[in-house]
């Protein structure tokens, strides 16, 4: 990219593209970003594509982003394949959060580790609470961290000999008047379980929420349980395994920062879970 | 440097580790009671405690009692994990993983990176990358680097002697990542690691004095042995020609099944990805051949059991590896099959486990170095 030099002030223009800038992950990835680049010197600013739908649109604002940054953080699945090519096409450096690419030379990710924060949660429910009928609500399944819950979760039961039939595997999309639909619609059905496992802690509150609004004691009946963790989780006394969302953005922006001083990184980055016990559970 | 220098800088970095230690464990937390149980002067160790306080590694944290004869109240010290980072590198056959250690084994974040190739600098490559990418989220320096191969080990000066996996061959390993990534790395046989990572954070259900093994099986079957309390560990060479001999491993247990499923077309196995997770839950259910294949794995590897239980007379035994998600059940049946080798009396001296963790052999890399560079480990 001939036309930035090394004292350019363009070399630290960062773009932060999202398809949802009103998300409490997305707002919260990029509360923690800005952070960690504006201490660095870096001016962020942030692309909603979320509501662009030609192809054309999306393809002139990307070629946009990439004419003016020199480092673009890709929060979720805002952008497939093809527009992060065109997106890096232009020499900028890319980190991707909670998110993937396939593709030959793609730019490193960084997420949580969602294994090890579904191992955490199954086994907690299982040795501490001993519970053995668990219902999961699911996220948005065209992200990757979506998939990546449920494919662990499905492991975990197995690794403890757990049944899950099929209608225990609910869809919340990540948005939690879904989670609690879905949870109704099960409990109308006389759906038997004794936990809850939501692939987020909003889901996870509004599952405590409903099951206590439907008569059902939380944690004797069912317990609740969620991936992730924030505030919100601490004051509805959810059991979650912290991932702090603010710090996988100041996480992102240290890997990007890295990049845009001439490191050359690849692979995926996880970052490590740990159980908070709350009253939701045992 | 002369002689008598050398020898006094070795004795104060050896008092600096001995007194780091003791703070480690827990045992002593002033300056007066260090003084007592290590036999070095006060002045001595209020010295290497400034030290040692400049370095990060130690935290003054209040005043505690005075003694009962009265006099000045002592200052509390603390060990502090966080003071250095430590990363832990398992090499496999298709990626790379690492993982970002405090000094108490509490990890960070983990990198993973694929493995495209076999040979020298493919693997080295791959292990500058993973390094990489964790160095943006170092919280501490970075004190070493720990790597697990699987293959054999030099322990002296970690090369690697032979590794069919990786495609290594005589190949001054530690030393080229010493001199690339500029600090020290140290490398191991990765079931010796697994072994190692056991001791080191109780990642093992048990933690028993005396030697503990850890049989590793993935893409094949390893072994690694660690003694307590030294932590000396070995075991790629003890164990690699019988080993190599028994012809085990998960591409093994393919070929059995396949030839088994070839007569089963009702079996839960039929047109499901082959995984340990599979093959326990279709036994569960009673499916014949994921039975049969769990028969065949654990006669098979009840000849190794009884030959490392017999020849090293262990207080533990780790099964480490995706063999783990088997489960409990197969430990049982493992058992069950050494004691037709040796006898069910000599089996019940012998504390048989599972290591769940999938980041064992990092882990284990991560208390190679830590063991090298500080000795606090277990």
């Amino acid at each position: 990219m001939s036309a930035r030099g090394p004292g350019d002030a363009s070399e630290r223009q960062v773009v932060a593209l999202t398809n949802n800038l009103d998300g409490v992950f997305q707002r919260s990835v990029l509360r923690g970003a800005t952070e960690v680049l504006g201490a660095a010197g870096a001016a962020v600013s942030a692309v909603e594509l979320g509501g662009v739908e030609q192809a054309s649109e999306l393809q002139e604002i990307l070629a946009g982003v990439a004419r003016r940054a020199a480092g673009v953080l890709v929060i979720s699945n805002a952008v497939s394949g093809e527009g992060l090519s065109t997106v890096t096409s232009a020499g900028a450096v890319a980190t991707l959060v909670s998110h993937r690419s396939q593709a030959p030379q793609a730019p490193p990710t960084l997420m949580f580790d969602n294994r090890q924060g579904l191992q955490q949660l199954v086994a907690h429910l299982v040795h501490d609470c001993g519970r053995s009928r668990p219902v999961f609500i699911g996220g948005d399944a065209s992200q990757l961290d979506a998939q990546e819950r449920q494919r662990a979760f499905l492991d975990e039961a197995a690794r403890h000999d757990l049944r899950v039939p099929e209608g225990n595997l609910l869809t919340g999309d990540f948005t939690p008047h879904r989670a609690s639909e879905a949870l109704q619609a099960l409990m109308a059905a006389g759906g038997r379980f004794d936990a809850v496992v939501a692939a987020d802690y909003l889901m996870a509150i509004a599952a405590n929420e409903t099951l206590r609004k439907a008569g059902v004691r939380v944690p004797e009946d069912v317990a609740v349980v969620g991936f992730g963790d924030g505030p919100e989780a601490e004051r509805a006394g959810v059991t979650t395994v912290a991932a702090d969302v603010e710090e996988l953005g100041r996480r992102a922006a240290r890997q990007l920062l890295a990049q845009l001083s001439g490191r050359r990184l690849s692979g995926r980055t996880l970052l490590s879970t740990h159980l908070v016990r709350r009253a939701s559970s045992c | 440097m002369t002689p008598s220098k050398a020898t006094r800088e070795q004795l104060r970095e050896h008092n600096r580790r001995l007194v780091l230690r003791m703070l480690y464990q827990g045992e002593v937390n002033t300056r007066a009671a260090l003084a007592t149980v290590t036999g070095l002067t006060k002045p001595t160790v209020s010295s290497l405690i400034g030290e040692l306080i400049d370095d990060g590694l130690v935290l003054e944290e209040g005043l505690g009692r005075s003694s009962g004869s009265g006099g000045k109240r002592p200052t509390l010290l603390a060990f502090n994990p966080r003071a250095r980072h430590i990363v832990g590198v398992a090499v496999g056959s298709r990626n790379v993983s690492a993982v970002l250690s405090d000094l108490a084994g509490v990890t960070s974040a983990v990198h993973v990176v694929e493995l495209n190739a076999a040979g020298a600098p493919a693997v080295l490559g791959a292990v500058e990358a993973v390094v990489a990418a964790l160095l943006p989220q170092l919280d501490a320096p970075l004190l070493a680097v720990g790597v697990a191969i699987p293959g054999r080990v030099r322990p002296g000066d970690g090369s690697v002697r032979h590794s069919a996996a990786l495609g290594l061959h005589d190949e001054p390993l530690a030393a080229t990542l010493t001199k690339r990534l500029g600090v020290p790395v140290h490398v191991g046989n990765y079931a010796e690691l697994c072994a190692l990572g056991q001791y080191g954070y109780g990642l093992s259900e048990e933690h028993s004095p005396g030697t503990s093994a850890t049989m590793t099986l993935d893409e094949d079957l390893e072994l690694g042995v660690v003694m307590h309390p030294s932590g000396a560990h070995f075991g790629s060479e003890l164990a690699g020609p019988m080993i190599d001999e028994l012809r085990l491993g998960w591409s093994v247990l393919k070929q059995r099944a396949a030839a088994l499923l070839a007569d089963a077309p009702n079996s839960q196995l039929q047109g499901v990805e082959l995984r340990y997770l599979a093959i326990r839950r279709a036994a569960a259910d009673g499916d014949e051949v994921a039975r049969a294949l769990q028969t065949d794995l654990a006669r098979a590897l009840a000849t190794p059991l009884a030959w490392v239980t017999a020849v090293l007379q262990p207080s533990n035994v780790s099964l480490a590896g995706g063999v783990t998600d088997l489960g409990e059940g197969f430990l049982e049946l493992l058992k069950h099959e050494a004691a037709k080798l040796l006898g069910a009396g000599v089996m019940d001296d012998v504390h048989l486990s599972m290591a769940y963790s999938h980041r064992l052999g990092a882990m284990g890399a991560v208390a190679l170095a830590n063991l090298a560079e500080l000795e606090l480990v277990a």
